[in-house]
């Protein structure tokens, strides 16, 4: 069975390989990305051969059994910010995050006041810092306000 | 530069009621944009600059000076407390200041932070007073090869010190700066790697990158599991004794050392300073096995020598309009809103602003120890608040900071992919930080060795860097860095074998 790190590396070789075919469309300055291109495949080659020949595969199955009970858990976690991020342009910076703070805080399972409040609170907090003292313009409303 | 009288008015001028005002207004709002991740010190003095137009030079000037002073020990308070990183410039302080917060001396590792930021600066701020077109002439000497040469001296170093192996490090540097061409040929124009993508189109930002790096993989961890944030240890003594500060007395006079000398390299910055100074700091350990998992001199070196590299970046940005890291040029721009330009000028027109500036700078140091101090005495209290809310928070944060780097959701994106990346890379032994300094440093090589080998058509390329002592200097510490671990662990290795054969012998 192939180790993480090995299926990392093979990853990162063919993505290598491809880019190094894209940069035959580059018109100038291709030579310095060629070379990093080609320093990543020799690194890769090496690293993968010193993990071939350090041979942890057990210690490696171990580590992904502990993970797989986490795994649905680290799936919201990683989608719900793109969900986030998608929802900032739909109905605005403010909404989108007291819908995103409350939904990750009532999947935690902490209490419908305590989500609310916080998630209330570090939303206008947030928004004043960023939007009104450093003034940056983040998305108010989004598509909303045509309905 | 140091006249008596020229000292003495610039030391009234600076116990002024206003100057006094704005040293303390800087040092707070550096201490606070520094704490947040994507908030930086360089942004921070954007902002501020049209603000202070209206103030007198002076004051203006000691203001931004505080919050640069000030921002840079500010990411140190989140990367110990959340293991996040307020600016890049603290990014190695997580790697000893955060297992100290979990063995329960979150407030000892942030006050330590504080003392060595504090020193650095101070001893910076000194040869700025004493030394600065001296310390301006020696900028002069780091030419494109040189600059080039330490570029790669800090990608290894940076390599070896984060990854379980050399050979995993120095890929993730590559990568790092294969990433960095993405965007337009600064010498011919042309888009690279763009895919017909606008965005891309301005390269990836590095900000963003550096926030998902440590943010994404941090949260997720935190909300994975039970309880308090951190499975912080029973609080300890958080006071820090005179033998352990005796025992980082070598730490900080080397680290400042190196920060001062990164500080005038530029476009280098305290980025580089900081995993410069732990390194060697690490090499100059008796028990190296403490570093990774909570040794004081991790945090004292990274702290005393990005600190460090504030002050004499002032040097060659004064002397010479060189601005020695990205805030010192934020910091250039308010010198010339204000009609001051700087260059050698400025060292004969304007001699009692710029004493005022120096003796402010110092000054700036205590306003950001007492500043901290506070901040440090609150901040600690995170660390009870539950994963599962602290989290979301975190996250929102962290997405708003890279939002603001251009106002372009795209950054929002770009931090997302690198954190769940890096999250799910780090448990195959592949560590993000080398990649996030190769997106620094890969520009600023390719350009140099563009200049370089521009150079040195002529004499040819080796002939001319035969002729650049520092640069020669600097290659062979590069190379010493990648040939030593080998050596050490080929002999680990016959150790280990060698042993195994004596005890088969006994066992027979």
């Amino acid at each position: 069975m192939l180790k993480a790190d090995q299926v990392w590396t093979g990853i990162i070789i063919c993505a290598s390989l491809v880019l190094f075919g894209v940069s035959r469309n580059i018109i100038s300055g291709a030579a310095y990305p060629r070379a990093m291109l080609i320093l990543i495949l020799v690194l890769a080659f090496v690293s993968l051969v010193i993990s071939v020949r350090k041979g942890r595969a057990e210690t490696r199955q171990t580590i992904s059994r502990e993970k797989g009970n986490k795994a649905k858990e680290i799936s919201v976690l990683v989608v719900s910010p793109f969900i986030y991020a998608i929802l900032w342009s739909i109905v605005g910076f403010l909404v989108a995050t007291v819908i995103f703070l409350f939904g990750l805080f009532s999947y935690k399972r902490v209490s419908l006041v305590k989500s609310i409040i916080t998630a209330v609170v570090a939303a206008i907090v947030i928004e004043y810092i960023f939007g009104t003292l450093f003034q940056v313009p983040l998305p108010m409303l989004g598509w909303l306000p045509l309905l | 530069m140091f006249e008596p009288t020229l000292f003495l008015s610039g030391l009234a001028k600076v116990f002024s009621l206003s100057s006094l005002y704005a040293l303390l207004i800087g040092s707070v709002i550096g201490v606070i944009i520094g704490a947040l991740p994507g908030a930086t010190a360089t942004m921070a003095i954007a902002v501020l600059i049209p603000i202070t137009f209206w103030f007198p030079p002076d004051v203006s000037l000691l203001m931004l000076m505080g919050v640069y002073s000030s921002g840079i020990f500010g990411g140190s308070i989140s990367a110990i407390l959340l293991n996040i990183p307020g600016t890049p410039a603290s990014a190695a302080t997580t790697f000893d200041g955060h297992p100290l917060a979990l063995q329960g001396y979150g407030g000892k590792a942030a006050f330590l932070a504080l003392l060595s930021s504090t020193i650095g600066g101070l001893i910076s701020g000194i040869a700025l007073l004493l030394a600065a077109p001296a310390l301006a002439a020696i900028a002069l000497r780091f030419g494109p090869p040189e600059s080039m040469m330490v570029a790669i001296f800090g990608l290894v170093m940076v390599a070896s010190l984060s990854s379980e192996n050399l050979s995993k490090g120095l890929l993730m540097a590559a990568f790092g700066m294969f990433l960095g061409t993405i965007g337009v040929d600064p010498q011919g124009g042309s888009p690279r790697f763009t895919f017909g993508s606008i965005n891309l189109l301005q390269g990836l930002s590095v900000v963003p990158v550096l926030i998902g790096v440590f943010s994404i993989p941090e949260v997720i961890r935190m909300m994975t599991s039970e309880g308090s944030h951190v499975q912080v240890g029973k609080q300890g003594k958080q006071h820090l004794s005179l033998q352990e500060i005796k025992g980082l007395v070598k730490t900080w006079g080397v680290s400042t050392a190196i920060g001062m000398v990164i500080g005038l390299i530029p476009a280098i910055g305290p980025e580089t300073a900081t995993f410069m100074c732990y390194d060697q700091a690490k090499r100059m350990a008796k028990d190296k096995s403490k570093f990774g998992h909570g040794a004081l001199e991790g945090v004292a070196a990274s702290e005393a020598g990005n600190n460090a590299v504030v002050g004499t970046s002032l040097a060659p940005m004064f002397a010479l309009g060189i601005p020695g890291s990205g805030a010192a040029m934020a910091l250039m721009g308010g010198l010339l809103i204000h009609g001051l330009r700087p260059g050698p000028q400025l060292f004969t027109e304007q001699k009692p602003l710029l004493m005022t500036l120096f003796l402010g700078f110092l000054l700036a140091q205590f306003f950001m120890l007492l500043v901290g101090y506070a901040a440090i005495k609150i901040a600690p209290s995170i660390l009870k608040v539950r994963g599962a809310l602290l989290g979301p928070i975190i996250i929102m944060v962290s997405m708003v900071g890279s939002y603001a780097i251009n106002n372009n959701i795209f950054d929002v994106f770009t931090m997302l992919v690198a954190g769940v990346v890096a999250h799910f890379m780090a448990d195959a032994g592949f560590s993000f930080v080398p990649v996030v300094l190769g997106m620094i440093l890969g520009p600023m090589f390719e350009g140099e060795l563009s200049r370089t080998l521009t150079i040195s058509e002529r004499d040819g390329f080796f002939v001319y860097l035969s002729h650049r002592p520092i640069a020669l200097v600097i290659l062979v510490l590069t190379i010493v860095t990648i040939i030593v671990p080998f050596i050490q662990m080929r002999k680990k290795q016959k150790m280990v074998a060698a042993q195994a054969t004596v005890s088969s012998e006994n066992e027979g």
